[in-house]
């Protein structure tokens, strides 16, 4: 465009300075909207992953209706395996925070924490109760049916609190599974039981006497003796032969003694010509004569 | 004497709740709601003899009312016509309140059927008043169908005084939308330069503020007489 017909009038500026700017032009615009695409792109990828959607509210009624079949033979140890599905399923997507508040949810319906309990949840009186264990707050122990409840649910909670993940479908999934039942004690006759227990108490017996070299052998470890016991250094302690009465510490005669300061001698001002002089005779000894 | 008890407890509940109930009742007339002063200020003796029950324990779930706004309150809130919509409707409707009979905390299906009955009988807001606090996923109901049904929640601790006649708090009026336009340009402001006032503060959730409007605090001056600042709810 500068480089127009003739009728434009002639610039009186040198052309080399004139013509260079004008390449610079193009390039600017695209990096620029390259940073900003790279931006929005960027943005967008941690929306889609950091961002995670909350649980609609449908999947919290669902599951706060948990167990769908109720039958005698079920229970929260033998769950139905359709509920189990379910329920797992659904709790894969969920923040801790988001199952703490599935747990509120059915307790407010009066329902046990636990999502595959059928039971209703305790619900003891007063702030705290005194349990075999020791007190616990009663807003804790109302969120349960049973102590058994309460663990199965927070296993489940610390799984979320600290997910392991699997690939599932192309996609990691939080890896969750349910606890494993304590095999249940058979009811036992009571015979049966008593010699189980002097069984038991045998075995505690011989393990008195194990235990103690046990300890001294982990104690050895700890300490790093890497021999055992055998590596021990023998130690005799021998008794002084001459052993006097203290005595108190005495202060060396001498002449000067008075001069002594707690055991130190001040030599400031004691010499023999200081005697002559003034205190304030501070001028130097060659103007002195 | 475990009677006694009872009926002791029961007259305390009893004057907790006609507490919250005039409390409630002076709200939604604050807000601009019709309501007689008849219906505001009930004796304690009426209101038992209207919710007690035979054992004397006052059944929430008889305690119920509606109010329609009142004309001032129509105007107030029917935002200025534009060429796209030359008749805008108002945005002040009809509002209902209920004392929920739930003594434990309030879960989803509480929340759901409270904004199913708003939403069924075309109530524009819905005030619930609770015994116990709402669970987490009830409140985002509360929030979720913010859109159509203005739900608010009040627990019954919160409305035993009504905080605007305790002598420290100033007068608060809420601004129309017009009446914000006229501030903001008399004062030659952005929305933004007001000072700000949050929707879960008290008063505002007495006044039921919503986002962006601007509510004006009257309050006594020594040396002024009257002093008056603006606040925008955020």
């Amino acid at each position: 465009m500068s480089t127009a017909p003739a009728p434009a009038p002639r610039g009186i500026l040198k052309k080399a300075a004139v013509a260079a700017p004008p390449p610079a032009e193009p390039t600017p615009l695209p990096r620029e909207q390259q940073i900003t695409l790279h931006q929005a792109q960027q943005l967008q990828r941690r929306l889609e992953e950091e961002i995670k959607p909350p649980v609609p509210i449908e999947t919290f009624e669902r599951l706060t209706q948990l167990p769908r079949v109720r039958r005698p033979s079920l229970s929260a140890a033998r769950p139905p395996p359709d509920d189990v599905r379910e329920f797992l399923n659904a709790v894969q997507d969920f923040l801790p925070r988001e199952y703490s508040d599935l747990i509120e949810e059915r307790n407010c319906m009066g329902s046990c924490g636990y999502a595959l309990c059928p039971r209703p949840r305790r619900s003891y009186e007063g702030e705290y109760k005194i349990l075999k264990t020791g007190i616990a707050k009663t807003a804790d122990l109302n969120m349960w049916c049973s102590d058994e409840c309460a663990r199965r649910a927070l296993y489940i909670k610390v799984q979320l609190d600290n997910p392991s993940y699997i690939r599932k479908d192309g996609q990691m999934v939080v890896k969750l599974e349910l606890r494993e039942e304590e095999p249940k004690s058979s009811p036992q006759k009571p015979k049966d039981k008593v010699d189980e227990l002097a069984k038991t108490l045998e075995q505690l017996e011989v393990d008195k006497k194990t235990q103690t070299t046990k300890d001294a052998a982990s104690l050895a470890a700890e300490r790093g003796d890497v021999g055992g016991l055998a590596r021990q250094v023998e130690v005799t302690i021998h008794e002084k032969s001459d052993v006097a009465p203290a005595k108190a510490p005495e202060p060396e005669q001498e002449a000067d003694m008075h001069l002594f300061i707690e055991g130190h001698k001040m030599t400031f001002g004691i010499d023999k010509d200081s005697d002559e002089e003034s205190d304030d005779d501070y001028l130097p000894s060659t103007i002195r004569l | 004497m475990e009677e006694e008890g009872s009926s002791s407890m029961h007259a305390r509940e009893t004057s907790r709740l006609w507490r919250a109930w005039r409390t409630v009742h002076e709200m939604v007339q604050d807000r601009g709601y019709e309501l007689s002063d008849e219906e505001v200020r009930v004796p304690l003796e009426q209101f038992k003899r209207e919710f007690a029950d035979a054992d004397g324990s006052i059944m929430r779930g008889k305690m119920q009312f509606s109010a329609r706004p009142s004309e001032a309150m129509i105007k107030k809130f029917t935002p200025p016509p534009t060429p796209g919509n030359p008749n805008p409707q108002s945005e002040a409707g009809t509002i209902w309140v209920e004392f929920c009979p739930e003594k434990s905390s309030i879960g989803i299906g509480v929340m759901k059927k409270f904004v199913q009955h708003c939403s069924a009988n075309n109530f524009k807001a819905g005030i619930l008043i609770t015994a116990a606090p709402l669970s987490p996923q009830a409140r985002k109901v509360m929030t979720v169908t913010q859109h159509y049904t203005q739900i608010e929640c009040f627990m019954e601790e919160d409305l035993l005084v009504n905080i605007t006649h305790h002598e420290l708090v100033p007068k608060h009026i809420v601004l129309s939308r017009e009446e914000k336009m006229a501030l903001l340009k008399r004062y030659r402001l952005k929305e933004t330069q007001l000072p700000r006032i949050l929707s879960k503060d008290p008063i505002a959730r007495y006044l039921g503020l919503k986002r962006g409007q601007v509510v004006k605090i009257v309050r006594t001056s020594e040396t002024a007489g009257r002093y008056a600042s603006y606040r925008l709810c955020v």
